[in-house]
């Protein structure tokens, strides 16, 4: 049985992936000092597990099916209890690391600090890492356009807010509420810590004393990154294969688009990226007083009262429409951009016959 | 859910969003409806946007004017088939015609948030032994 575990359950889209490839990195230098970070054969996180644990819970359904299998394509039979296995049979410190956790709701964390601490939760702490609304909602974005079809940023985004507010869907609200995430694990009987997430070199320090394994390697060498195009930019470009005859409904079309974006190294991407960042400041003006997820909001958010006035305060900030207009990109700037690109500039040749 | 009758009676007939598991906002022209039960949500353009505002407001297609009365009867009856708009019991007396702007009558169907839904697993509480149980 370990003396401990440390479960990172995200946030998505906070350096998740950087961190868990850095660990699979490690894993040698860290086995050496007694710290575990158990895989399966070419996995760099327990993303295989994780779905096998939720399959125990969500079914198909009839107007489900693109979601379940989603979590089922994850999913490896068994794994789940090969993990449970392997952890409890390990001496010294584990590591385990899914994003995917920070949706479980409190029975769910119940099972999973339970099970891998073996019953002894004072053992186990777990790491969220809390990204600015601000900074989230378009990478969130970004995330969905490589999937599906998505209309302009602030239509998606009006969208997603209404879903959310509407308080049909609070299970899936852990970018709108840290707080009942933190609640979930604490009432499991762990320990949370909560890590603002940061940019920057000393981020990677920060994360590993979170997880309890800067003794060993004290600074985390985040060199990952999952390079997503911002907000404004996929707007852009679903705009460009709409004028240029092209059918955004094909996962091929929309794949091969964004690819050929993120790789162009022009300048005019470049300047591209700078629209996002102003994008971003003005999702930031809209969001920042109503939701402040920082990790220090994150304890303050106690209960339904601070959850529903944080709504009301959003509410109000959404009904004052000029802050929802953003300043759309030039559309000279980005026929130009898309004209430059080697990819674009034959565009049917992504079409595949 | 298909309309019933012709376009003569249709036309007639007052309509209102479908509350409360329908949301709409229209803001510089584009038309936002969310259907907050299933997570689906449509966008549409100045046109759509307002036909949904004069049916809210208590017109009847009948009272819409600028284009055909059998594009906006298929409209109405893409809106109310979805689930956004529902046939209204509510009388009252003639409001007036409105000038429905150009632009494509047609709405836009985005299901990224519905799969978010539907992974709720509080959609999955078993009533009797609770949540979370063994599949």
């Amino acid at each position: 049985m370990p003396d401990s575990v440390a479960i990172h359950i995200g946030q998505p889209k906070a350096a998740s992936t950087s961190l868990q490839h850095a660990l699979a990195d490690a894993r040698g230098v860290l086995a050496r000092h007694d710290i575990h970070y158990p895989l399966r054969d070419g996995a760099v996180d327990h993303i295989a597990e994780v779905a096998d644990l939720q399959l125990r819970w969500i079914r198909p359904r009839p107007d489900n099916s693109r979601g379940y299998s989603r979590v089922a394509n994850r999913a490896v039979p068994g794994s789940w209890d090969e993990l449970v296995d392997r952890t409890r049979a390990l001496p010294g410190h584990v590591v385990v690391s899914n994003e995917a956790l920070c949706d479980f709701a409190p029975a769910a964390a119940r099972v999973v600090v339970q099970s891998l601490s073996g019953g002894h939760a004072d053992k186990v702490v777990v790491v969220l890492v809390i990204r600015p609304l601000a900074d989230l909602l378009p990478s969130m974005y970004a995330q969905v356009a490589r999937d599906t079809v998505v209309p302009a940023f602030e239509t998606w985004l009006r969208a997603t807010l209404a879903l959310h507010l509407s308080g049909r869907s609070r299970e899936h609200s852990w970018w709108l509420y840290p707080a009942p995430v933190v609640d979930a694990w604490r009432c499991a009987g762990a320990e949370v810590r909560c890590v603002p997430y940061a940019g920057g070199s000393s981020f990677g320090a920060t994360l590993a004393g979170a997880l309890d394994i800067d003794s060993v390697i004290p600074d985390l060498h985040l060199t990952h990154a999952n390079v997503s195009p911002g907000a404004a930019a996929v707007t852009a470009w679903q705009r460009h294969l709409r004028r240029s005859g092209l059918d955004p409904t094909l996962p091929q079309v929309r794949r091969a688009g964004l690819r050929a974006w993120m790789q162009s190294p022009s300048t005019e991407g470049l300047r591209l990226a700078d629209t996002k960042l102003a994008l971003s400041g003005n999702v930031r003006h809209l969001v920042a007083d109503a939701f402040p997820t920082s990790a220090a909001h994150a304890g303050d958010w106690r209960n339904d009262a601070d959850v529903e006035a944080a709504r009301k305060r959003l509410s109000t900030r959404l009904a004052d429409t000029s802050t929802m207009c953003e300043p759309p990109p030039d559309p000279l700037l980005v026929r130009r951009i898309f004209d430059s690109m080697q990819d674009f500039n034959s565009p049917r040749s992504n079409v595949p016959s | 859910m298909m309309v019933s009758g012709g376009h003569d009676d249709q036309a007639k007939r007052r309509y209102e969003a479908a509350l409360p598991d329908v949301i709409a906002d229209a803001i510089d022209e584009e038309l936002l409806i969310v259907n907050l039960d299933t997570g689906v949500y449509f966008r549409a353009g100045p046109a759509v946007a307002a036909i949904w505002q004069a049916l809210n407001r208590g017109h009847t297609p009948a009272e819409l004017s600028g284009r055909p009365q059998a594009e906006i009867a298929a409209i109405i009856q893409e809106l109310v088939a979805n689930g956004l708009l529902r046939e209204s019991a509510a009388a009252g007396a003639p409001r007036g015609s409105v000038l429905i702007p150009p632009g494509e009558l047609a709405l836009e169907r985005h299901d990224d948030l519905a799969d978010m839904l539907a992974l709720d697993p509080v959609h999955d509480v078993d009533p009797d032994a609770g949540w979370p149980q063994r599949a």
